[in-house]
């Protein structure tokens, strides 16, 4: 090979040695999440709200990954009921294009006290209607199958309300420097690769054991 | 003897470029690969979902690892072709070109029809093998038709081989 070949080979390698390790330092590690720490009276809130211990999920109800935590953030609740307050926010990606409109459904679930019902329906049945033309009427059937009232339900969805608070949620997780779904803040501070339910529970287990 | 067409030229920086730019990419993500993180999906880089299911890693090998080994081959080859213009070197170009084009179809149509979930550099990836496929094709078309057309003006003293320009 040429000096020349030799040359842009050499430039082309030390570039992706750059992204390596660009790719590498951007992951970083936990940072102080600032008003994701608080929750506020709006928000959707599973578990002991007046617990000390508070776990604040920005998630995507299209997001496959959302939907593979979900079970496990699912089993927290249960487990720590008394200890933990579970809260929900908004945090609808571009790329999924239905994330908003599942959104609203919820919002227009949680007008009638079942947010968390219909959260549920979403995520269990996400492969059902993520990418489905009609995943609106879907979202009607899911309203139906938790008993919320049709009606109010077809009036709330099309109210910009929930769009709103989809809005508003996205705007306070940018602001704590969400940047992917799911994103966990454990009272404030974001926290870094719970992959399994134990790492969960031991991260858990400390900060009750902290604010005893 | 006739210059060869500038065209060649061009056509060979255009591959240099898309092999490149392919590199960096699946080196990126096979960095991302072997540092782990938990599972989500990104503002800028679509899903982990993608680069984390089981067809990321077919036979035990990341998707991404092949995707290094495959643009490194192709930079090569590429960067060979340009300083020895030889039709056996385009032809490889156009064999591995169209290999990396069936590959992305495939990893495209898993991300699009099962996964549900797209991957930003996975996409980049996909285009910039259906360059090299386009490129390849075409720089070894070319090169075929000039040794032809060598061989029939008589001037096959470099058989299978284009003459270099500018090795002045």
């Amino acid at each position: 090979m040429s000096k020349s070949s030799i040359a842009i080979l050499g430039v082309v390698v030390l570039a992706a040695a750059g992204l390596v390790y660009l790719g590498i330092a951007a992951d970083g590690g936990p940072a102080a999440g600032g008003q994701a720490a608080i929750m506020t009276a709006e928000d959707h809130v599973k578990g002991n709200r007046e617990a000390m211990v508070v776990l604040v999920e920005y998630s995507d109800f299209q997001c496959p990954a959302c939907a593979a935590y979900y079970p496990l953030v699912k089993k927290i609740a249960e487990d720590y009921a008394n200890d933990v307050a579970i809260v929900y926010r908004h945090f609808p990606l571009q790329q999924h294009r239905q994330a908003v409109a599942a959104a609203q459904a919820a919002e227009a679930a949680a007008n009638q006290g079942r947010f968390w019902e219909m959260h549920d329906m979403l995520f269990e049945h996400q492969g059902e209607w993520s990418g489905n033309a009609n995943a609106a009427e879907l979202f009607a059937g899911y309203a139906a199958a938790i008993g919320l009232d049709g009606d109010q339900y077809r009036r709330d969805v099309e109210a910009s309300a929930g769009r709103d608070r989809a809005q508003e949620d996205f705007q306070s997780g940018r602001a704590a420097g969400v940047n992917a779904t799911p994103t966990f803040f454990l009272n404030g501070q974001r926290i870094v690769g719970p992959q399994s339910y134990s790492e969960f529970a031991a991260l858990l287990d400390e900060a009750i054991a902290q604010n005893r | 003897m006739k210059p060869l067409p500038r065209i060649v030229s061009v056509l060979s920086a255009a591959l240099i470029i898309a092999a490149a730019i392919g590199f960096l990419d699946a080196a990126y993500l096979a960095a991302k690969y072997f540092t782990g993180g938990p599972i989500a999906c990104s503002v800028l880089d679509g899903c982990d979902t993608v680069t984390k299911s089981a067809y990321a890693v077919p036979a035990g090998i990341p998707v991404a690892v092949l995707g290094v080994m495959f643009y490194a081959s192709v930079l090569v080859l590429a960067l060979v072709f340009r300083e020895r213009r030889s039709v056996t070197i385009a032809r490889l170009l156009a064999i591995a070109g169209a290999i990396g084009f069936l590959a992305s179809v495939w990893l495209v149509s898993v991300q699009v029809f099962i996964l549900d979930a797209l991957c930003l550099y996975c996409i980049l990836s996909a285009g910039s093998s259906t360059a090299i496929f386009i490129l390849g094709i075409a720089v070894w078309r070319l090169a075929v038709a000039r040794a032809n057309a060598s061989d029939a003006a008589g001037h096959d003293s470099t058989a299978g081989r284009l003459p270099a320009v500018g090795n002045k």
